[in-house]
C-alpha cells in the first residue's frame, strides 16, 4: 500500500491525516477512508492495553534488573526507551490508514454486509454491468454506515485497570531505582534482613547510607565474631580429623566397616553405637575376623595419633586386647572407645556450630560493609579484612593438621605414601589423595610394564561410593577428593546476641 | 460510463424480475408443502443453478409432493419414474421399437423414455439396482442419452430430482459415488414440527385443495440461471470455497483433524462448483450482486454432505458427515478473521 503524507494538520482539526492512495479516487474509496481510519484507531485502542501492559512490564523488569546489576543510569534510561518502542509503534499505527481490503472486511464482518465492501475493493471477474451494480449497492450500504456505532472508541474497564496497575508498578520501580533502595547483585540478603537479625533496627526499615545504626551493627558483629573465636575449642578440628582418619582405616575391615563409615561421615552418635555393638559381637567372631579387626583398630590408632591422643589410646587399647585374645578387656575397651567417640562428637559438634555462626556473621559483616561502603571510605577494607580473617581462621582450623598424617599406599599400587608438610595446595599434578580420601599424598608412578587399565567413574571412587576399593595401578589418573561434610547449622542470632551482648 | 450505468440499470431490473419470479415459485410450492421452507428454497436454488437434487427422508414427508408441486409451479414437461428393483435402464432412457413402414418395410424407431422431460422425478431412486441407477448418469451430467450408438440430446432445461429413503432401510441400494457426485445438492427432509403437522392436516383433509399456479417457464429458469452466473464473487470468497473443499481431503496438509480420522475420500471439484453456483443464487434471491461468506456457508452442507465418503472408523464411531462438515465450517478461517 502506498501512503502519501498529507498536511500534518487537517482543516477540520488537529488530528494528523494520511491520504492512502490505495483507496482510489472514486466516491466509494473516498467514503471508505474515514471509516478505515476509524477502524484502525478502534482496534489500536483495543490492543493498546495489552501492548501498554507488556511494555510497562518489560520496562519495569529492565529497570529492576539494571538497578540490581548496578548499571549506570543512562543505561536504565536507554533500556526504558527501548521498552517504550511498542508504545510509539502503537501511536504510529493509529495514525496510518490500514489496507483497504482489511478495513472493508472489518466492516463487512461487523455489520453483516455480506462482503459487499470487500468485493468492491478486491474486485471480481463479473461483467461491467454487474460490477457497477455491485459497486453502487456497496456504496449505498457504505453511506448508511455509522462508524461511531460500528467501531466505538471504548476500552474495557478491566483492561484500563490492568494498564493503570502496570503503570503504577513501573512508576514505583523507577522511583525505587532512582532512590537506590534496591538490592545490588552479590548481596542476596536485603539490608532489612540484617537489621532484623541483629535485632537493633526495631522499625524494620532498611538503613540508609552511612546510617549510624549500620555502623553500630558492624561493630556488634565484629565483637560477636571475636567472642565466638575465643570460645572455639582448638582441639576440636584435630579431633574431627582424627575421627575421619580412624574411620578411613576402619572402613577397610569387614567388621569395622560400619564403625569406620560412621566416623568418616562425622556421625559420632552412630559411631559410638557401632563401637558398643562391636563389643557385643566379638565373642562370636572367629580368630581371623578378630585379627582383621585388631589390625584395623591398630591402623586407626596410628592415624589418630598426634591428632587426638585420647581416641588413639582407646583404639590402641582395643586392638591390643583383641590381639591378646582378652575378650572381656576388648569388650571393655570398645565400650570406653564408644564413650571417647561421644566425647569427641560433642566437642566437634559444638565447634562446628561456632564455625557456622562465624561464617554467617562474616557474610553479614560483608553485607553491612557493602551498604556503608560508599559513605565510609576505609571501612570496607577493615571489614573485609575482618571477614577474611574470620574465613581464614575457619580454614586454618580445618587445615591445621594437613600433612601430619600419612601412610603407605596399600594394595597393588606401586605408588608409595609420603607425608608432606604444608597444605593441599602443594599437590603437584603427579600427586593425589589416596582413594579413601585420606590426607595421604600418593606419588603417581605408573609401572613400566604397564598395568591393567580399569576405567571407573570418579563418583564410584569417592568415600560416598561403594566400599571395598583398594588402591591399585588401575586407579591411576583419577583424583579423589576428601568428602566435604555439610556443616550448615541453622542459626538464630538473636539468642546468641542476647546471651553475650545484652546488659546484665 | 453512461453505457455502464445503463447496463447496470438494466441488470438491476432483470435481477428484480428474477428475484420476484423465484419468490413466486417458492410461494406457490409453499401452498402444497407446509414448513420445510429451507428445503423448498434449496430445491428452487438448484433449479435456477441448473443442478440436480437428491432429497432424502423417510417415507411420507412430502418429498414427491414437493417435486410435483415444482412441476406444476413451473411450466415444464414433467415425468415421474418410480424406481423399483425390477426397473431396467431401457425403462428410463427409452428403446428402439420395430415399426411397420408405409412401404411395408419394418424399421426401428426410438421410443423416448421418461427421461425425456424437463423435470424428471426419480422417486425412491435407491430402490433400483445400480445398473438401472446408472442409466441416469449420462443424462444428469451430459444432458444427453445414448441408445444403440445413437445420441439423443435432452431439451433444456433438464433437472433430475431424486428422492431416496435413508440408505439403512431394507431393500435399498446405495447410490454409487459417481452418481451421487452428480447431484448438486443433497437435501435431508426432517419430520415436520407440531405446528406444521397441524397445518398439513388442515390443508390435506379438508374439502378444498390448494391450487398451484404456474408462475414461471423453463425459459425463465434458464434465463435466471444465466443471470446468476454473472453475480460477482471476490477472490477471497472464492479462496474460502477452496479452503473448505481442501479441508475435506484427508491427504491434504490443511485437512481438518476429523477429516484425517474419518474421511476416506473428500469432496470433488463439483462440490466447489455447486457451492459457488448456489451461493450466487442465494445472493441474487437476497437482492445482492456479490457472494458473501454466509452464502457459501449456507450452500456448504447440502453441497458437500453427500460427497464425503467416510471410512470404517467413522461408521464404528457413528460419526456422520454433518458432524465433520460442522467442524470444518467452524475451523476454516475466512479472510478478515
Amino acid at each position: 500500500m502506498r501512503l502519501e503524507l498529507a498536511p500534518l494538520v487537517t482543516r477540520g482539526g488537529s488530528w494528523p491525516a494520511f491520504r492512502a492512495t490505495a483507496y482510489g479516487p472514486d466516491a466509494f474509496g473516498q467514503r471508505l477512508i474515514p471509516l478505515a481510519r476509524r477502524w484502525q484507531r478502534h482496534r489500536t485502542l483495543l490492543s493498546a492495553p495489552r501492548v501498554l501492559t507488556i511494555s510497562f512490564g518489560v520496562a519495569l523488569l529492565v529497570v529492576l534488573c539494571a538497578a540490581t546489576l548496578g548499571l549506570p543510569r543512562f543505561v536504565i534510561a536507554l533500556a526504558l526507551g527501548a521498552a517504550m518502542v511498542p508504545v510509539v509503534a502503537l501511536v504510529a499505527r493509529a495514525l496510518v490508514a490500514p489496507p483497504p481490503l482489511a478495513a472493508a472486511l472489518a466492516y463487512d464482518r461487523r455489520l453483516a454486509m455480506f462482503e459487499r465492501l470487500s468485493t468492491v475493493v478486491a474486485g471480481s471477474r463479473a461483467d461491467d454491468g454487474m460490477r457497477e451494480l455491485q459497486r453502487r449497492d456497496a456504496l449505498q450500504a457504505l453511506e448508511a454506515v455509522n462508524p461511531s456505532l460500528a467501531f466505538p472508541y471504548r476500552v474495557p474497564r478491566g483492561d484500563l485497570g490492568v494498564v493503570a496497575v502496570a503503570a503504577a508498578a513501573l512508576a514505583l520501580g523507577m522511583l525505587a531505582a532512582t532512590a537506590d533502595v534496591l538490592p545490588r547483585l552479590g548481596a542476596p540478603a536485603p539490608a532489612s534482613a540484617l537489621a532484623e537479625s541483629l535485632g537493633s533496627a526495631a522499625d524494620g526499615a532498611a538503613p540508609a547510607l552511612a546510617d549510624p545504626a549500620v555502623l553500630a551493627q558492624i561493630d556488634q558483629i565484629r565483637a560477636a565474631m571475636a567472642e565466638l573465636e575465643r570460645q572455639r575449642d582448638p582441639e576440636a578440628a584435630p579431633a574431627a580429623l582424627a575421627a575421619e582418619a580412624a574411620g578411613a582405616a576402619l572402613r577397610r575391615t569387614a567388621e569395622g566397616r560400619r564403625l569406620g563409615r560412621a566416623l568418616d561421615s562425622g556421625d559420632f552418635q552412630a559411631a559410638a553405637g557401632e563401637a558398643r555393638e562391636l563389643g557385643e559381637q566379638i565373642s562370636g567372631m572367629n580368630s581371623t575376623r578378630m585379627d582383621e579387626l585388631a589390625d584395623g583398630l591398630r591402623e586407626a590408632s596410628e592415624r589418630a595419633q598426634g591428632l587426638d591422643e585420647g581416641l588413639a589410646n582407646q583404639l590402641r587399647a582395643a586392638a591390643e586386647a583383641l590381639e591378646a585374645g582378652r575378650l572381656a578387656d576388648a569388650r571393655s575397651a570398645l565400650s570406653q572407645l564408644a564413650q571417647e567417640i561421644e566425647t569427641v562428637g560433642t566437642t566437634v559438634q559444638a565447634d562446628r556450630g561456632l564455625e557456622s555462626q562465624l561464617d554467617q556473621l562474616a557474610r553479614q559483616l560483608a553485607e553491612a560493609e557493602a551498604l556503608s561502603g560508599e559513605g565510609l571510605p576505609g571501612a570496607e577494607g577493615d571489614s573485609l579484612g575482618d571477614a577474611a580473617a574470620a574465613a581464614a581462621a575457619a580454614a586454618a582450623t580445618e587445615g591445621s593438621a594437613e600433612g601430619t598424617t600419612g601412610s603407605e599406599g596399600g594394595g597393588d599400587s606401586v605408588a608409595s605414601g609420603q607425608a608432606l608438610e604444608g597444605t593441599l595446595e602443594t599437590l603437584t599434578p603427579e600427586q593425589r589423595l589416596n582413594v579413601e580420601g585420606q590426607l595421604e599424598i600418593v606419588e603417581i608412578k605408573p609401572t613400566e610394564e604397564g598395568a591393567e587399565v580399569m576405567e571407573r567413574p570418579v563418583l564410584e571412587l569417592g568415600p560416598g561410593g561403594s566400599s571395598g576399593f583398594e588402591a591399585s595401578a588401575g586407579d591411576r589418573g583419577f583424583a579423589v577428593g576428601r568428602p566435604d561434610v555439610a556443616r550448615n547449622v541453622p542459626l538464630d542470632m538473636l539468642p546468641m546476641l542476647d546471651r553475650y551482648f545484652s546488659e546484665p | 460510463m453512461t453505457t455502464a450505468v445503463n447496463g447496470s440499470e438494466a441488470t438491476e431490473q432483470l435481477a428484480r424480475t428474477y428475484r420476484d419470479q423465484a419468490a413466486a415459485i417458492v410461494d406457490e410450492v409453499g401452498k402444497l408443502i407446509v414448513g420445510q421452507r429451507e428445503i423448498v428454497r434449496d430445491t428452487v436454488v438448484c433449479l435456477i443453478a441448473g443442478g440436480n437434487v437428491l432429497i432424502e427422508g423417510v417415507p411420507g414427508l412430502g418429498k414427491t409432493e414437493l417435486v410435483r408441486a415444482l412441476g406444476r409451479a413451473i411450466d415444464l414437461r414433467f415425468s415421474r419414474i418410480q424406481f423399483t428393483p425390477d426397473l431396467m435402464p431401457a425403462d428410463i432412457t427409452g428403446t428402439n421399437v420395430v415399426v411397420d413402414g408405409a412401404d411395408g418395410h419394418r424399421t426401428f424407431r426410438f421410443e423416448p423414455g421418461p427421461v425425456f422431460a424437463n423435470l424428471v422425478l426419480a422417486d425412491e431412486i435407491n430402490r433400483a439396482t445400480p445398473k438401472t441407477q446408472a442409466a441416469l448418469l449420462e443424462a444428469m451430467q451430459e444432458r444427453q442419452v445414448s441408445v444403440a450408438r445413437e445420441v439423443y440430446v435432452l431439451d433444456p432445461p433438464f433437472f433430475v430430482m431424486a428422492t431416496q429413503n435413508p440408505i439403512e432401510m431394507e431393500g435399498t441400494y446405495p447410490l454409487p459415488e459417481a452418481q451421487v457426485d452428480r447431484f448438486m445438492f443433497k437435501l435431508v427432509v426432517d419430520y415436520p414440527t407440531a405446528e406444521d403437522l397441524s397445518e398439513i392436516l388442515d390443508r390435506t383433509t379438508g374439502a378444498a385443495q390448494p391450487e398451484v399456479t404456474r408462475v414461471a417457464t423453463g425459459d425463465d429458469l434458464l434465463a435466471m440461471g444465466a443471470f446468476t452466473r454473472r453475480v460477482a464473487i471476490a477472490p477471497h470468497v472464492g479462496s474460502y470455497v477452496v479452503d473448505l473443499v481442501k479441508s475435506t481431503h484427508p491427504e491434504d496438509p490443511t485437512a481438518h483433524e476429523l477429516t484425517r480420522q474419518y474421511v476416506r475420500y473428500g469432496c470433488s471439484p463439483r462440490a466447489a462448483q455447486a457451492m459457488v453456483l448456489a451461493a450466487k443464487v442465494y445472493a441474487m434471491l437476497d437482492g445482492r450482486y456479490n457472494v458473501g461468506f454466509d452464502d457459501i456457508r449456507a450452500a456448504a452442507r447440502p453441497a458437500m454432505r453427500h460427497r464425503l465418503l467416510l471410512n470404517f472408523e467413522a461408521e464404528a464411531d457413528a460419526v456422520q458427515a454433518e458432524q465433520i462438515l460442522d467442524a470444518i465450517l467452524m475451523s476454516t478461517r475466512r479472510a478478515g478473521d
